[in-house]
């Protein structure tokens, strides 16, 4: 039977159905056949197979020079286009660069704890 | 008015997660392109703004979590998104593997493609498993809203 408790669960999936359908709507007219066989895929399984598949250990812990260099005239050129996103950019690298460790720390200190009252 | 911290937390969190969520899911490739009008360009800065807010709320969610453990404060905080099990266990495992691939995504893009390729691969993968949780936890807890109308039904009455 239909269980009256779950109503708002059902409620927010029939929100979210109908704003799928108003979105697919809109874009009637966009293509929906992915042009090259490589617009089909996901990113996560374009990067396997451009750069996980065949990788080794050395690979993932070594640096590649040249791409510094071309990283680094690329940011200078998007300074100058953009100055409040370059700097928005900054400071939100800062923020997730800065508090990073102290994720990290905090999640094997309380890891330690719950162990240990388990 | 009697707000708790854990729920303010929680809805923090769902708001920003949800931006994540949609900012990212259509940034997976073209095919889910639809779900940001195939602008990228500002579903990257979305997903990156909102990455920054999702840190904040994550360490402050450990900090007050080590800080209930000095305190020996066993108090059942039921809406905290963070926790020794169940549910908040899963999300603390999960939003930690989303934080550190999502950082190496971050700053690995400038050096070291190998590296960006492995953290992506399981960002995205991770997201799925997220995602498909997330959908379970709705269903399995609306019914903790209808509790929250119920003590403000009875006081009208009164």
């Amino acid at each position: 039977m239909f269980d009256k408790k779950k109503l708002n669960f059902w409620r927010l999936a029939f929100i979210f159905t109908g704003f799928t359908l108003l979105v697919l709507v809109y874009l009637w007219n966009s293509p929906q056949e992915p042009k090259s066989k490589m617009m089909g895929e996901s990113m996560g399984n374009m990067m396997k197979q451009m750069h996980v598949t065949n990788m080794t250990i050395y690979d993932l812990l070594t640096s590649e020079r040249e791409k510094q260099a071309s990283m680094s005239e690329m940011h200078s050129h998007h300074q100058n286009q953009s100055p409040i996103i370059f700097k928005l950019n900054f400071l939100t690298t800062s923020i997730i660069f800065l508090l990073l460790p102290f994720i990290i720390g905090g999640a094997i200190i309380l890891a330690i704890v719950w162990i240990k009252i388990v | 008015m009697n707000v708790r911290f854990d729920f303010i937390m929680h809805w923090l969190w769902a708001i920003v997660w949800a931006l994540l969520a949609l900012s990212g899911f259509g940034m997976v490739g073209a095919k889910h392109g639809w779900l940001v009008n195939f602008n990228y360009a500002t579903a990257d800065f979305v997903h990156r703004l909102s990455a920054a807010v999702f840190v904040v709320l994550t360490f402050v969610s450990i900090a007050y979590e080590v800080f209930r453990n000095i305190k020996k404060d066993t108090k059942n905080l039921a809406w905290f998104v963070i926790g020794r099990s169940g549910y908040q266990l899963f999300t603390f495992i999960t939003t930690l593997i989303l934080i550190i691939t999502g950082a190496l995504i971050w700053i690995c893009s400038e050096f070291n493609m190998s590296a960006v390729g492995f953290a992506l691969l399981i960002h995205e993968y991770i997201s799925y498993i997220a995602l498909a949780s997330v959908i379970w936890h709705i269903y399995k807890k609306c019914h903790a809203l209808l509790s929250l109308k119920k003590p403000e039904a009875k006081l009208q009455k009164g």
